[in-house]
């Protein structure tokens, strides 16, 4: 399989992100059914059909190269994006290893890792890296382990750290988040840290989540999806950026709709970790426009039931508010009623 | 006690000795004679300090009476000198160690902060609200925080925004959540209320 690179897109300024067909055909729609709560909804992390985003372990797609690019803008402007409280070194060598395992293994003609002993060599082609370090000396790698292998792989990542029967946010590479702090979060609990979400709790869903979390095993991952919406293919909405990006939000008009207003879905796996019995958190991030997904009106007609039924709570807390009635508007010209089965697939 | 609106928004329970500890260190930077009353009539066994911060005039403090004659009682006026014999007292602690933070949200969480650069866990330690309910606020543009907030909006006293005090709580860094109110439409800002008195 060859992916077919875009490295000069851009996720801010000029905003010249796009989907191919092929992008938007595996782009994960995250919703079942006519309607959208919060549940447990995690499943096994395995092998999906090839060519989905659930094929790999760390999914890399066609916007690989330009992504990366936009978290090293990101960390330029703001180191804090990148936090690692001090006890999480075991933790951090443990994510280097895990993502070094599975991008070799599943893109051997984009990455190879080869090892003597500690002395380990990595060449990540598609960014031009030739690096030979020693596994467990931070010294021997341009910046922390963690860092290092996060600054190439898409998607953000929350190391937690487990203990007293619960888990703490203790590291983070946070650069294309919707719209939580790490700066703010990082050391919180698992509890405190999803505490503004709201309705959930009530659900329970973070406590039954939280358990299941705990008794996680190595080498059986689960995921789920989470979704927001999203204007501009912008990935940096953090809260530090918001008087930025917030703007955006009032500028959205029935003609700008199918351009501007994005679905936004995180792809989130959880893996443990093998010597500092950690968590990693990885979550991938995927952005299509409106009018990339009403390419498949069986997604379009999906999307408006879903929105049209959103309570407020959620829709408030999502930031959609002031641009759901239009975006609505919108999506109605694909809704003709007809009953959808359940299922997320686009045709 | 308090009901949060969020859960990271810390919940204070009635303050009481935890009894499996062989040592505590009580900080108290704020007035509840019947509080004083209640936790030094009935000491835990083994050591006890206590670091009072009080404002510096000659009215008696509960928390200065009544004290167990074992009892280390360290007074100190600024928050600042509070903080450093705190830390002296951290700095000796040993296994066992119990620690009590009772006062202002802003101060008991400054202290708590200490404890934590001395590895102290969560279950070491408890906190008290009293006195004022005004908020430490966070601001997550600029980083600085601003003191003593007692409105749900305020002007960061960093880089000047209109911030919107939010429920969200962080520990670690001792404040709540503040973020520009009116950056989806530059000027709309609401009249601040006063809500933490």
């Amino acid at each position: 399989m060859t992916i077919a690179f875009k490295p000069d897109e851009t996720f801010r300024g000029t905003y010249t992100y796009r989907n191919s067909p092929k992008g938007i055909r595996r782009f994960p729609f995250p919703f079942h059914q006519d309607q959208y709560m919060y549940s447990v909804n995690m499943e096994p992390h395995t092998k999906g059909p090839e060519g989905s985003v659930f094929e790999n372990a760390f999914d890399i797609d066609e916007h690989y190269i330009a992504e990366m690019r936009d978290r090293a803008i990101t960390l330029e402007r703001d180191p804090g994006r990148c936090v690692s409280l001090p006890h999480m070194m075991d933790a951090e060598w443990d994510t280097l290893e895990l993502i070094m395992e599975s991008l070799s293994r599943d893109y051997p003609e984009l990455f190879t890792l080869t090892k003597d002993g500690d002395r380990w060599h990595w060449v990540n082609k598609p960014l031009g890296i030739d690096q030979t370090f020693t596994f467990g000396n931070a010294a021997t790698l341009p910046c922390p382990p963690f860092e290092y292998i996060t600054r190439q792989t898409q998607g953000d990542f929350v190391i937690m750290d487990q203990r007293d029967n619960n888990l703490f946010a203790d590291s983070g590479m946070i650069t294309s988040q919707a719209d939580w702090s790490l700066m703010f979060d990082a050391g919180m609990s698992f509890m405190e840290w999803h505490g503004p979400v709201p309705l959930a709790h009530e659900l329970g869903v973070f406590e039954r989540a939280l358990k299941y979390l705990l008794m996680l095993q190595q080498g059986r991952p689960v995921r789920r999806l989470n979704w927001t919406m999203t204007i501009n293919p912008r990935l940096d909405t953090s809260p530090e950026t918001y008087p930025e990006w917030g703007p955006d939000r009032a500028s959205v008009t029935p003609d700008n709709v199918g351009d501007k207003v994005h679905l936004r879905v995180e792809l989130q796996a959880l893996f443990r970790l093998p010597r500092s019995n950690g968590m990693l958190f990885s979550i991938r991030g995927y952005l299509a426009s409106m009018n990339e997904l009403a390419t498949y009106p069986r997604w379009a007609k999906r999307l408006h039931r879903v929105l049209s039924t959103l309570p407020n709570e959620l829709a408030e807390y999502k930031g959609l508010v002031r641009y759901k009635p239009t975006t609505l508007e919108w999506l109605s010209k694909f809704d003709d009623g007809e009953v959808l089965p359940a299922g997320t697939q686009p045709e | 006690m308090s009901t949060p609106a969020i859960k990271s928004q810390p919940i204070y329970a009635e303050l009481e000795w935890d009894r499996t500890g062989t040592h505590h260190i009580l900080f108290v930077s704020a007035e509840d004679a019947a509080l004083a009353q209640r936790l030094l009539s009935n000491p835990p066994g083994g050591t006890l300090t206590v670091v009072h911060l009080r404002p510096a005039d000659d009215s008696r403090s509960a928390w200065s009476q009544n004290l167990p004659d074992t009892a280390l009682y360290l007074e100190t006026h600024t928050l600042a000198e509070a903080l450093e014999v705190l830390r002296d007292a951290f700095y000796v602690a040993q296994m066992g160690t119990r620690i009590y933070l009772a006062g202002a949200e802003d101060a008991i969480w400054q202290a708590s902060q200490l404890a934590d650069t001395f590895g102290v866990s969560r279950d070491e330690i408890r906190h008290a609200q009293l006195g004022t309910k005004a908020r430490p606020v966070f601001c997550v543009h600029c980083r600085t925080i601003t003191r003593g907030v007692h409105t749900n909006i305020v002007s960061c006293s960093g880089c000047g925004r209109s911030l919107f005090v939010r429920d969200h709580f962080s520990r670690r860094l001792g404040a709540y959540m503040g973020f520009q109110i009116d950056a989806e439409v530059p000027g709309e800002v609401p009249a601040a209320e006063v809500v933490y008195p």
